[in-house]
Parts: structure tokens; sequence; C-alpha cells
């Protein structure tokens, strides 16, 4: 399988892994995906030239700097007949399948509330949280977003509301991504990273790399049968919406309306 | 200690804190309108009343653990004889109650001490000290949890909209949240789950508040009744400018029983919270220094559970006016 990792896209942390993988082939041009990252205003460019190539696209998140780019490569991937994936490795994990089928099984009961946290600065650090929700949700449109940020770039708190009673609030700027996840039958925390080694070394010790390595493996299991699954373009747009109320939330200090 | 306590109530609540004033040396009658009280005055050697006025007669200060509904008339019964006050929380249902019991208490000079006590369990402790001491510069966030299993059935009637069996558990994350990053001057929420009154024992409700501050700074605070079988777990992230502290109750405690059933092994060894918080409410009646907790705090909290309620009902932020200390 070719694949592409365009030069200066910033996705280059996938190299090391697809150079690995005994059937991919780094190539340059006539590829069957491509790996989109780097600057967000450069997205819609490389993500049309792939789809005018025939290649599908996995896109670091966000998708987009804005709806109307995010609305155009949408159209461009489905004109192409090419799949879109946003990369967020944490939604292609076994456990999170794992809590997906508990889900879908009944095993929490109605979903009542999500509370999470994200590794990662500002509301925009949200999408990756936003996702699992819109997964267990069955990509059902946020219906309100209410948003509110320490001065200074300090953590950020999202409250999001669903139109079949969930409620999901995600606070942005803390040390470690997990949520919770509570049911009228029972409460599940899902640790994407948990601590397996407590390791302390000037090592980098990637505790990311298995996710990536689920996420890079889905994808091109998807690409060689035409269909790659994971967040799609939809599933970006909606979490960009989400976060884009949340935005104005913070400047209007009151809820704000999704669509 | 002199004076002598008028404790009112018989339930789980009072016989702690019965505990707690035999504990630390106070006197103590009994007074409860269910006919539990000798029951539980006799387990500790105290007295029994035979009504309210009974026991606020020639008493020095009135404990009440009672109801939340019926704090504002026995509060209000006992400033009027002249007693000062210790409070459980809620110290009432609404603002205008909780506002009229702590002007009535200043108005005839006794004192009013509500009984919040997470402030005296020891991480909240420790965490309000590192704040005050400045270790983490200034408190810009937080996060604070609560999850517990309630055993017992909701009696009583309570709505929805007025935050039903969620506001009292609230209540603790509303109170840390305002006593580490300060005033709060507005709210949102929103209270899902079996929220309404009466419920049944294990009845699941989460509640989820967003409170900004008066410096602001933002504070994350969620609340629940949850599915058994489930320990008490609590957590809290506080980020300054300088520094970070955190706490999950899960993590290893000092004693932790790893296998087996051992019901004698205790997870903290040390003076209970309980008795933490009514040994410094003894000491301030005794002219020490005043406590932690003072009435505009319990007026604040009962204010923020109210506006977190309505917010929760109308699905609208709350504004606040920072409180004017009472005194």
């Amino acid at each position: 399988m070719r694949i592409a990792i365009p030069a200066g896209g910033g996705a280059q942390r996938y190299a090391r892994w697809l150079r690995d993988s005994p059937d991919v082939e780094l190539v340059t041009d006539g590829a069957d995906a491509v790996v989109v990252g780097g600057d967000p205003a450069q997205r819609r460019g490389l993500v049309e030239q792939a789809a005018a190539a025939g290649s599908h696209v996995l896109c670091e998140p966000p998708l987009a700097p804005n709806e109307a780019d995010a609305e155009r490569m949408i159209e461009a991937c489905s004109r192409a007949g090419v799949g879109l994936t946003l990369a967020l490795p944490i939604r292609f994990s076994p456990t999170f399948a794992a809590l997906r089928r508990a889900v879908a099984d009944g095993e929490l009961g109605r979903l009542l509330t999500v509370n999470g946290t994200v590794n990662g600065v500002g509301p925009g650090a949200a999408v990756t949280l936003i996702d699992l929700v819109d997964v267990l949700l069955d990509g059902e449109p946020a219906e309100e977003v209410y948003a509110q940020a320490a001065p200074g770039g300090g953590p950020a708190v999202l409250m999001v509301r669903y139109p079949g009673g969930t409620v999901a609030s995600f606070g942005c700027g803390w040390d470690t991504t997990a949520a919770e996840f509570t049911g009228e039958r029972a409460t599940v925390r899902y640790d994407p990273f948990p601590r397996l080694l407590d390791v302390r070394g000037p090592q980098d010790t990637n505790d990311g790399a298995a996710l990536d390595a689920a996420m890079l493996g889905a994808f091109l299991a998807g690409v060689r049968d035409g269909r790659p699954a994971g967040p799609d373009g939809g599933a970006a747009l909606r979490g960009l919406r989400i976060v884009r109320a949340a935005r104005r939330s913070m400047g209007t200090a009151r809820p704000e309306p999704v669509h | 200690m002199r004076v002598e306590v008028a404790l009112v109530g018989a339930g789980p609540i009072a016989r702690i804190h019965l505990d707690a004033w035999v504990r630390v040396g106070a006197k103590v009658r009994v007074y409860a309108d269910d006919g539990r009280a000798a029951a539980l005055a006799g387990e500790f050697g105290a007295r029994v009343a035979g009504s309210l006025d009974e026991a606020l007669d020639g008493a020095g200060l009135v404990d009440i653990c009672t109801p939340t509904g019926t704090h504002p008339p026995i509060a209000l019964a006992a400033i009027a004889a002249g007693l000062h006050v210790v409070c459980e929380k809620p110290l009432a249902a609404t603002t205008a109650e909780a506002e009229a019991i702590a002007e009535a208490a200043e108005r005839a000079g006794v004192v009013l001490y509500p009984a919040h006590g997470t402030r005296f369990l020891a991480p909240y402790a420790r965490l309000r000290e590192l704040v005050a001491a400045g270790a983490l510069g200034s408190p810009m966030a937080g996060r604070f949890g609560v999850t517990a299993y309630h055993p017992t059935a909701w009696t009583g009637e309570a709505s929805a909209g007025s935050g039903g069996i969620l506001t009292d558990q609230m209540l603790h994350g509303l109170d840390i949240a305002s006593w580490i990053l300060g005033d709060v001057v507005r709210v949102y929420a929103c209270y899902r789950g079996q929220v309404a009154a009466p419920a049944p024992a294990g009845a699941v409700a989460a509640g989820t508040a967003v409170l900004t501050h008066a410096s602001g700074a933002v504070s994350h605070v969620t609340g629940g009744w949850a599915a058994p079988p489930i320990p008490v777990h609590r957590t809290f992230h506080v980020v300054g400018t300088e520094g970070s502290a955190s706490y999950d109750s899960a993590l290893p405690q000092e004693l932790q029983v790893t296998a087996g059933a051992a019901a004698d092994v205790p997870r903290h060894v040390g003076e209970s919270p309980f008795v933490a918080e009514i040994r410094e409410f003894a000491a301030a009646f005794a002219g020490g220094p005043p406590p932690r907790v003072a009435a505009r705090d319990a007026v604040a909290a009962v204010r923020l559970a109210e506006a977190a309620a309505q917010s929760a009902r109308t699905g609208h932020a709350v504004e606040l006016r920072v409180p004017e200390a009472i005194r």
C-alpha cells in the first residue's frame, strides 16, 4: 500500500510506524492514502489535492480552521469517493471498543453524564473526548454549549448538552486525558493512557504509541477495503461546531446554540 | 467545656456529633421529636430533654442535626433564647431562610457555625493551607468531585427544580470551590438522573457545575449519587500560577486492606474530621480563635446551591453578586 505524508505536513510522527509496516510503501505521489497535518490553514488544499488524486485521507485534528473549509473538504472527498478520517487515536483503542459495546448492550443504562479532562490547551483540545461521546450517542448533534476559561490561557471547562438528555463536561488544560461515563446503572471511567510503568528519566516514554498503532492499523485496513472507518468528516464537523460554540460562550458567558 | 450543648435530632449525624461533643468534654442534652432521643442519649451518658424548650432552657448552645426543612424554626428559637448555634449543612433550604437565620444571630449577638464537614477532611484542609500560604501562587482553576452511594431511600418531597437529592451533596463541592478559589460570580449547572425526592435507596443522580470566581478563576464541580456498590470517591485538582495540588481518594491511603475482610483495620489513624470540627467549634465558643467556617459561608453555600438549581432548571447561567460579608 502506498502512503504519502506531505513534506512539512507535520504528521511525521506516524512515519516510523508506517516505515516499519511490511505492506506499506512511503511515496510522494500516486498514494492510496495521504496523511495530512501541519498548519490547519493549509489542510484544505492538501486534502482537496489528495481527493482529486483519488487518495483516501487521514487528517490530524482539527480538520480545518473553520467550518466552511471543513465543509468543502468533506464535499471534495465525498465527490471523489475517498474516505476522510480524523486522526483521533483514542477512539481506535480496543478498550474504548469494549466500552462502546457495554454502552450499546445497555450495561450502563441510559447515559446521564460524561465528565472528562484533556491534556491539551484550549477548548479545541476537547475534540478527542467530544468524539468519544459522538460515538456513544451515534452522532447525535449537540444542542448547546457553555464554556468558561481561566485567565491567561489557563484551564477551560466546556459543558455540552445533547437533545437526548446527556450532558458532557470537559476540562481542558489538565495533565490527564480521561473520561468518566455515568449511566443510570453504572459509572465507568476510561483512561486511554493508563500508567503501566512509572518511568523517570530523560527519555520520552511515548505512551501514545500503542494507540497511534491501533489507529494507523485500522485506517490502513479500511483503505485496503476501500472504506476507511473512524471519525469521518461529519464527526469532525460536529466537533468543530461544539468548539466554535464554546469559544462564543466564553465571550458571552451564556450557553450558546451549536447549530 | 463549661457550657451545656442542646443537641437536636437523633439520626446518624446527631450520633456522630454527640460522640464528638462527649469526646471534647461537653455536657449534652438531647432532644428529638421522633422518639429516638432516649436511646441515643443513653448510649453516650447524655441527658434527655422532653421538649425543644426544655432542651434550650439554660443551655449555652444548640447543635441542630435535624432534616433541613426544620433548621429555620429551631435555629430562630435558639437564637431568640440567646444560644449560640451549630447547624448541620445546609443551613436552610433557601437563601432567604439562611439569611434570616444569619441576620437573627448577628442581631442577637450569638455566633453561628455551620457544620461544613468536608473542610475538616485532611486533604481539603491541607489544600487550603497550601493555597493560603501561596504555595500554588494565585489559584486559576479547580476540579472538585464527589461520588457516593446513598444507602437509604429519600423521604420527603423535593422537586428536581430545587436541586432535590443533589443539593446537599453538591453543597460540599460548591463550598470547597469557594473556600479555595474565592467568591463565585457566575454559575452554570446541569442535573441528571433521579433528582426529585422521594427517591429509592441507591437512586442515581449526577450534577455538574461550572463556577466563575470573582478572580476570574474557573471551577468544574461534579457530584453524584451513583449506582452501588461504590466507596465514597473524592477527587480534586487545583492549579495556580506557581503550582498545582491534586487528590484522589482511590489512591492508596495510609492503611489499606489489600486482601481478605478485616473490618477493624482503620484507613486513617487519628482524630476523625467530625471530632476535629466539633473541637474547633468548642474552642471558639470557649474564647479561642474563630473556626474555619462562618455564618457567611453557610449563606454563600446555600445561595450557590440555589443558583445551581436555578441554572439547571432554566438552562441559563446565573449571575451572582459578590456577597457582602455578614460580619
